[in-house]
């Protein structure tokens, strides 16, 4: 492989386990792979594939009920696998000899220590270097991830930096005792793209410049194909397939990869019914939304009187939804997305602006003016789905109970006629109507999705407001989500807006699209020219961050420029 | 790939593999299964529950389950230390033979210290038996019965399994006694607390804004204040004369005055997180209304939450009426509660001469409260199901 014969670190046969009420589960069974000085190992899988669970297990930090039952971890003369959970031996190796970087740089820093206080405690527990050495060394380091004026933020606290800043720190501290060996676990999956792609070209020049292994976990294809040079894949436990990241992306053998990656290259174009002939029938905007805005946290003073200042979340908003169209909205953490879809049904009551919604061309009522009997009405046409399949479902209530709702409380069916309602939906959505009398928690994230959809088809609307709807989904689900709401859309004449942060959904998914920024929209238009050909800078340098899963065809190197631009920009 | 019925690639989420042996079982079971599966691997909440259904079994058929009532005085018998249980009797021709009793004392009059003392002599069987008659009670106030489960089978012949008070009353009985009228000083006085502390903590967690700064003051105001001298004021303001149903409720009132504040925070804290939940806004654009959301979507989400709260406060409310009665602020003579017995132990020369005066309503205090607390902690611990 490389000129170097010892690889770093090599897994053979590495079984975790976890003892459960029933018996016992393998996590992970029987992996074997082998980390190379100066090569990055992309670990793939979707979630619970296990592969966290393997690099917890490499640092010996599996956590009871779980444990390393079988299997060898040599790291050097070292078999980690033997090592006690606790104590000086494995001490000696976490922190200084194998780093970590965790997904959640929010969580994984102390909020109560300067970022300098925790890197130097890192060198002076590893290293043994006095506090004047440990804090010049962690301004070394906190320059060398691109951190800027590090004299000075190195006595700032954590929640003073933005993500992309905290989990630069985070990787400092991972460098800080010098190690082989790198393991980082979803490092970018929590930062938006453009972020993403500036850390992870950061994290793959340390790695080259130094020369260390690195142990890449990550669910996203695009990311291991534009970092990793050999990849391992993950299935239930197992490693299913594995070898340089060309073969991998090029010579697939196992089918389950074949499927993953299917499913990642079918988001990277707009799906085929779209490329299909419009409809017939002559469109009308059934949504008009002018002027539309909301002003977060402007104070009142002493006296209730509105002070000014505050965040103008969505400012100055205007758009139109096409009866039967997928209108995509777009942006980054912070854009105001989200806010914009429940300014829509006035979840959070719009400041300013209006919303004309016109059911049928020539009828319209502004939503902003309507009462709360009339706002109910409005509630029947435009449904909603949301981002979070767990949250949005009541725990407490069975399947049947929560798509049942909406039909009891405007009296559209009860008793037999309910269940009959509900088996109906739950069919339209793909899921078995005998599972009805089931709660949500026996369902996967993809068939609550599912459920949450059939809920907001119950009424039989005319809008679907999606917000990140497919987001906490893996990829392979994601697109069978996809797939159905283009299918109900085409038989139900559904008109969609889709709110996501992922181009690739979008492109996918969507007529139009809108490129939000800062609470406005950047740029709106179709949505093969807004993913081709942007105009506007901003939605270049988004476009062009999104790693590309194809090996051959790297697409961040091509990002830098524009993100200059941006930055600039931004620090207007 | 396309859209089946079945999702196809297993690997959906991480759910299926915390539960693996997510039977059709486990998929129907509603929250308060759930709760139940949970609650049963909690080994000590469980007995604590056993426990705390004996205390109550115990106060409602206390008529029945203490040999005496609770106002039946032997003078002849002030201060008689507990008598041993045996199934030996040894007889004075050296035979033995087979039988529940009591032994006997002899009982001496010493006249200079003006106080009785008794030796336990074996000599003296007290044959005892169940189901067998002796001071006459009305039943729940509904039926007139003298059988009581357990006693002497000569009426005649008085044991005192605990021993004695001060008026010879039997300290067995009046434990029983006290225990129906301490447990459910608990339960009504929770059962108010837990009215106020639902209604004005969901009031205010649901709506926010001026309601909620308006009930938070008051609740801050009420909590400010001292309770012991508030108490005691109070209980001070009780008439004389009141009948002891009277002064009962009374206390139970006083008592639980304070006890809604530390609810209705709790409620309110709770309405306010979940407030921000998606599945209560995918309620709101289902069309429901205020009280539904509030009822049918919010307030199952926290019930388990509120049962716990609830099993917690309760020992808070027996300490309280204990303290106050043992003051004698609270519930006085004839009602017995375990604070009016422990009223007897006050002075240092009970204590010596009849140290099961204090010991025996303590441990049935400590054990109450103890059980309260581990049920309550078995039950909060179990009480959300659904977090991993």
């Amino acid at each position: 492989m490389t000129t170097d014969a010892t690889p770093t670190l090599s897994v053979r046969n590495l079984t975790v386990q976890f003892a459960l009420r029933h018996g016992v589960f393998n996590a992970v069974q029987d992996a074997s792979f082998d980390l190379w000085p100066g090569r990055t190992l992309g670990l793939v899988g979707e979630s619970g594939s296990g592969k966290s669970v393997t690099a917890r297990a490499l640092m010996q930090l599996v956590d009871p009920p779980g444990s390393i039952a079988g299997g060898k971890i040599l790291f050097g003369d070292t078999d980690i696998a033997q090592l006690p959970r606790r104590g000086p031996a494995i001490r000696k190796i976490r922190g200084a000899r194998i780093g970590m970087i965790f997904q959640e740089p929010m969580s994984s820093l102390s909020p109560v220590h300067t970022v300098g206080a925790q890197i130097v405690e890192v060198l002076r527990l590893h290293l043994k270097l006095d506090r004047k050495q440990a804090r010049a060394r962690t301004i070394e380091l906190l320059k060398l991830v691109e951190m800027p004026d590090p004299e000075r933020n190195i006595d700032r606290f954590t929640f003073e930096f933005s993500g992309g800043m905290r989990q630069r720190v985070m990787i400092a501290m991972a460098l800080a005792g010098n190690p082989d060996l790198l393991i980082a676990d979803e490092p970018t999956t929590a930062l938006d793209v453009t972020t993403q792609a500036e850390v992870l070209d950061l994290i793959r020049r340390i790695q080259r410049e130094r020369g260390m292994s690195m142990l890449l976990i990550t669910h996203d294809m695009g990311v291991v194909a534009e970092v990793a040079d050999d990849v391992a894949v993950m299935f239930r436990g197992r490693i299913v397939e594995s070898g340089p990241v060309d073969q991998v992306f090029h010579q697939t053998t196992h089918p389950y990869t074949r499927r993953l990656l299917s499913s990642v290259l079918k988001l990277e174009r707009a799906a085929e019914i779209k490329q299909q002939a419009a409809s017939a029938i002559a469109p009308w905007p059934i949504l008009k939304v002018r002027k539309i805005g909301i002003t977060f946290g402007a104070g009142r003073n002493a006296f209730g009187a509105r002070t000014t200042g505050g965040v103008r979340a969505v400012d100055n908003v205007s758009f139109d939804l096409m009866a039967g169209e997928s209108l995509g909205i777009v942006g980054e953490s912070g854009s105001g997305k989200t806010t914009l879809g429940r300014l829509m049904l006035r979840i959070v009551e719009p400041s300013a602006g209006s919303i004309e919604y016109a059911p049928h061309a020539g009828t319209s009522v502004d939503i902003r003016a309507l009462n709360k009997a009339g706002l109910r009405d409005v509630y029947r046409q435009i449904r909603f789905v949301f981002q979070d399949p767990f949250s949005s479902l009541n725990p407490r209530m069975n399947v049947r109970q929560i798509v049942g709702e909406p039909l009891r409380i405007n009296r559209i069916a009860s008793g037999a006629a309910l269940s009959h309602r509900v088996g109906a939906l739950l069919d339209m959505v793909g899921l078995d109507p005998e599972t009805m009398e089931r709660y949500p928690h026996a369902f996967s994230g993809g068939q609550r999705q599912r459920i949450g959809i059939a809920r907001a088809l119950a009424l039989d609307p005319k809008i679907l407001i999606a917000d990140e709807a497919t987001s906490a989904l893996d990829v392979s689900i994601r697109s069978q989500i996809l797939d159905l709401l283009l299918d109900l859309q085409q038989r139900l004449c559904l008109s969609f807006i889709f709110i996501s942060h992922d181009i690739g959904v979008v492109r996918y998914f969507c007529d139009r699209v809108a490129v939000m920024r800062q609470g406005t929209i950047v740029e709106i238009g179709d949505a093969e020219t807004i993913c081709t050909s942007p105009s506007h800078p901003y939605t270049r340098a988004l476009i062009s961050a999104v790693p590309y899963p194809d090996p051959r065809t790297p697409r961040m190197n091509l990002r830098t420029r524009f993100t200059e631009t941006i930055t600039e920009k931004a620090s207007e | 790939m396309t859209d089946g019925p079945v999702i196809t690639i297993p690997s959906a989420d991480a759910a299926p593999q915390l539960v693996p042996a997510l039977g059709a079982d486990t998929a129907v079971a509603s929250q308060w299964r759930l709760v139940a599966w949970r609650f049963r691997r909690h080994r000590l909440a469980v007995v604590s529950l056993y426990l705390v259904v004996m205390l109550y079994l115990i106060g409602i058929f206390a008529e029945f389950l203490a040999p005496y009532s609770t106002d039946t005085t032997r003078p002849q018998y002030t201060y008689a230390p507990p008598q041993g249980i045996g199934f030996i009797i040894h007889k004075a021709n050296g035979d033995r033979s087979f039988g529940l009793h009591a032994s006997g004392y002899d009982i001496t009059v010493d006249e200079v210290a003006m106080r009785r003392s008794f030796t336990p002599n074996r000599e003296k069987v007290m044959p005892l038996g169940f189901f067998v008659r002796g001071d006459d009670y009305r039943f729940w106030g509904l039926f007139d019965s003298n059988i009581h489960l357990f006693g002497p089978t000569n009426p005649g012949e008085v044991v005192y399994i605990l021993g004695s008070d001060r008026l010879g009353r039997d300290v067995l009985s009046r434990l029983i006694y006290a225990t129906r009228i301490s447990m459910s000083i608990g339960l009504v006085g929770v059962a108010i607390s837990l009215f106020l502390g639902i209604f004005l903590g969901s009031i205010s967690g649901y709506y926010g804004g001026m309601t909620d700064t308006l009930i938070q003051r008051v609740i801050e105001v009420v909590s400010a204040m001292p309770t012991i001298p508030l108490w005691m004021g109070l209980a001070a303001a009780i008439p004389l004369s009141w009948p002891p149903t009277q002064v009962y409720f009374t206390v139970i009132a006083i008592v639980s005055l304070l006890g809604w504040t530390a609810l209705a925070r709790e409620v309110r804290g709770r309405f306010f997180s979940l407030r921000g939940e998606d599945f209560v806004t995918a309620a709101r654009l289902d069309g429901a209304g205020e009280m539904r959301i509030i009822f049918r979507h919010m307030l199952p989400s926290i019930t388990s939450h509120i049962l716990a709260m609830v099993t917690l406060a309760i020992p808070a409310m027996i300490i309280a009426e204990t303290s106050l009665s043992f003051l004698g602020i609270g519930l006085k003579p004839p009602v017995v509660s375990w604070g009016v017995l422990l009223q007897d132990a006050q002075n240092l020369r009970a204590i010596s001469s009849a140290p099961w005066l204090l010991l025996w309503p303590s441990l049935a205090v400590m054990v109450a409260v103890l059980a309260f607390n581990f049920l309550g902690d078995g039950l909060r611990d179990a009480a959300d199901p659904y977090d991993n």
